[in-house]
């Protein structure tokens, strides 16, 4: 009896517990012949129960999966009842009258009281942007893709153009309270900005030409606007230096000529007198 | 923009899409659109091909379409009053009847 009852307790342990408690019990053993064979059983079964006790915490229910599935992620199909339940208790939603496509956009979420610190900061930086820059020329985006985009990007870049990209709220802000009011209507969908410190409408242009998407709306070169055929022909004009070398000759040559039609009348005056003269001389020396 | 963008354009049959457009105006934002889906990578790449001038302009002209296609046939929208969308709608029957009759042709 002894011996069943310690084996149902063992049973539930571990091997290595088992080969623990096994030896607990040798070490601790009864004297022989004092104890008749019922308690001797009972005690046998208390003392292992202590042993286990001393040695860990033992569950007294343990789950143990026999022989299942291993994948346990596949969802169980809902009961056909609750199915059909669910099925006919769905909502569904009560169609138009009107069709979709006739009906007005919902009205979007006005503005809440609170000032949007990123749509701030980007004024700000829009500004800053317009103040610096003496050409700002807009492009329409055509679905250029974003590797094209980049090598314009770098392209404009070495002649010291940038470009700028504002959400539409941002540039209808600010250029509505500036003087490039004009401008506004060119910003419509996907549009950037293209701005630079000096004006350089021929290189801007040239670096366009490989990307033959983008398209340019308009620009605005040192405070003047300007349509498409007015950057290309703004482009097409010699610099500033060479144009203005060209006034100064050409006002140059306007007073030597005065000062030669003045002086013209007497100078042939001169030289008609100065041939007759020299005529009268040599008649003389013939007589 | 997002409204037409799930119109399926295949430009196998067309040679060429003129735009002309004066941006300052007012009724610009259909051409705009349609210009900016016809330029985009899924429709391009359905025929390289094709070219697609644009004609930016500024004097006060209404914008218009000119779609030229392969069998010399023309299609002109002036597309003031006109969405994107219907643009596009329209270009894509028109392009999808001349695949199917060229299909049709090369059967016999």
């Amino acid at each position: 009896m002894s011996l069943t009852s310690c084996h149902v307790i063992i049973w539930r342990t571990s091997s290595s517990l088992l080969s623990r408690v096994l030896s607990l019990l040798g070490n601790r053993r009864l004297p022989a012949g004092t104890a008749s064979p019922c308690t001797s059983g009972r005690m046998a079964a208390a003392l292992v129960r202590g042993a286990a006790r001393e040695l860990a915490w033992l569950p007294s229910l343990q789950c143990i999966r026999h022989r299942s599935k291993a994948v346990t992620r596949h969802k169980k199909a809902i009961h056909f009842e609750r199915q059909k339940i669910l099925a006919l208790t769905k909502y569904i939603a009560p169609k138009p009258t009107i069709s979709e496509s006739c009906m007005k956009s919902k009205a979007k979420a006005t503005d809440s009281g609170k000032e949007n610190l990123l749509e701030k900061f980007l004024c700000s930086q829009l500004e800053n942007v317009i103040q610096e820059s003496k050409m700002l020329a807009v492009f329409q985006r055509n679905a250029i893709g974003a590797d094209d985009f980049l090598h314009l990007k770098h392209r404009l870049h070495k002649h010291e153009i940038y470009i700028k990209v504002f959400p539409i709220q941002v540039i209808r802000k600010v250029l509505g309270q500036s003087q490039l009011q004009g401008l506004l209507p060119l910003f419509m969908g996907h549009t950037f900005l293209a701005v630079s410190p000096h004006a350089k409408a021929k290189e801007m242009l040239q670096a366009i030409r490989s990307a033959p998407q983008v398209q340019l709306l308009g620009a605005c070169i040192e405070d003047r606007l300007l349509s498409k055929q007015g950057i290309v022909n703004y482009s097409k004009l010699p610099s500033k230096e060479l144009l203005q070398g060209q006034l100064v000759g050409t006002l140059s040559t306007l007073t030597t000529q005065t000062a030669n039609m003045l002086t013209h009348h007497s100078a042939r005056l001169c030289t008609m007198l100065d041939q007759h003269g020299k005529e009268e001389g040599k008649q003389a020396e013939e007589n | 923009m997002a409204a037409s963008k799930g119109i399926n354009v295949v430009l196998k049959s067309v040679k060429s899409i003129s735009v002309r457009m004066c941006p300052f105006q007012q009724n610009m934002q259909s051409t705009r659109e349609f210009l900016e889906t016809i330029n985009s990578k899924k429709i391009r790449t359905t025929n390289t091909n094709c070219e697609i001038n644009v004609d930016v302009r500024h004097d006060n002209s209404e914008p218009m379409v000119d779609v030229l296609f392969g069998d010399g046939e023309r299609l002109v929208i002036k597309s003031e009053n006109v969405t994107a969308q219907e643009m596009l709608l329209k270009l894509s029957s028109m392009c999808s009847s001349k695949d199917q009759q060229a299909k049709d042709s090369a059967k016999k």
